[in-house]
């Protein structure tokens, strides 16, 4: 029954023939803007495109959002949880959390420290790394179309 | 110099990959990514960091890396 309802659910959002266009459209212009060389007008322009659309519509969204106890709260809620859950769920859940940051600041000033020096090759930044690999465009193209997804999904939070 | 750079990448990406992975697979009881990009994004000013981040990422990944091999 689950999977009947799935499968109505997802046949209902491919029905609309606009969401169909705008996927289609989402992916040949991916296909198309990494078909251009870095550090170019073309790319830059193509690139900055759907990164200002997402910030206006961003700036658009005036939803409220819900204070973190209570976002807490609710996810508690949704994992079913009414009652106080046990302290070493809540050490897990706050180590967590604490790792998760520590991991983004170590991300953050080791790119830092790689953009400070010189040469490139020595001194391998995030970019310079994914350079070897997204020199592909099928690569390129799926990496562009995981970055809108990305962004949607960022847009939706 | 490269050797100390590309293994701390590395221990960056798996130490990311794991995380992700056990945040997923534990049903809720660690948080994945999404659940901290979720917390980040509960103030405005986190909301918009994120977000920028998120610009900053692509023009990282797309303006300034890698060539096209055709």
């Amino acid at each position: 029954m689950a999977e009947v309802r799935l499968l109505e659910a997802v046949q209902g959002r491919w029905r609309s023939p606009a969401r169909v266009a705008v996927v289609v459209f989402v992916l040949a212009y991916s296909w198309w803007v990494t078909t251009f060389r870095p550090f170019t007008w073309p790319i830059r322009i193509s690139t900055a495109i759907p990164g200002v659309f997402l910030l206006l519509l961003a700036a658009r969204d005036h939803r409220r959002r819900t204070a973190l106890r209570a976002w807490v709260a609710s996810w508690r809620l949704v994992q079913g949880r009414h009652e106080p859950s046990p302290l070493w769920r809540r050490v897990v859940w706050r180590g967590g959390t604490v790792y998760w940051s520590l991991l983004i600041v170590a991300i953050s000033v080791w790119e830092l420290l790689a953009r400070l020096h010189a040469p490139r090759s020595l001194y391998p930044t995030l970019s310079s790394l994914s350079g070897s690999v997204t020199r592909v465009h099928a690569i390129r193209f799926l990496a562009f179309v995981l970055w809108l997804l990305f962004g949607r999904d960022l847009l939706r939070r | 110099m490269k050797a100390l750079f590309l293994t701390v990448w590395i221990v960056l990406g798996l130490a990311t990959v794991v995380a992700e992975v056990v945040g997923l697979l534990s049903g809720g009881r660690f948080p994945t990514l999404g659940d901290v990009m979720s917390f980040l994004m509960r103030s405005r000013v986190g909301r918009w960091f994120v977000l920028i981040g998120w610009v900053w990422l692509g023009w990282h990944l797309f303006v300034r890396s890698g060539v096209p091999g055709f």
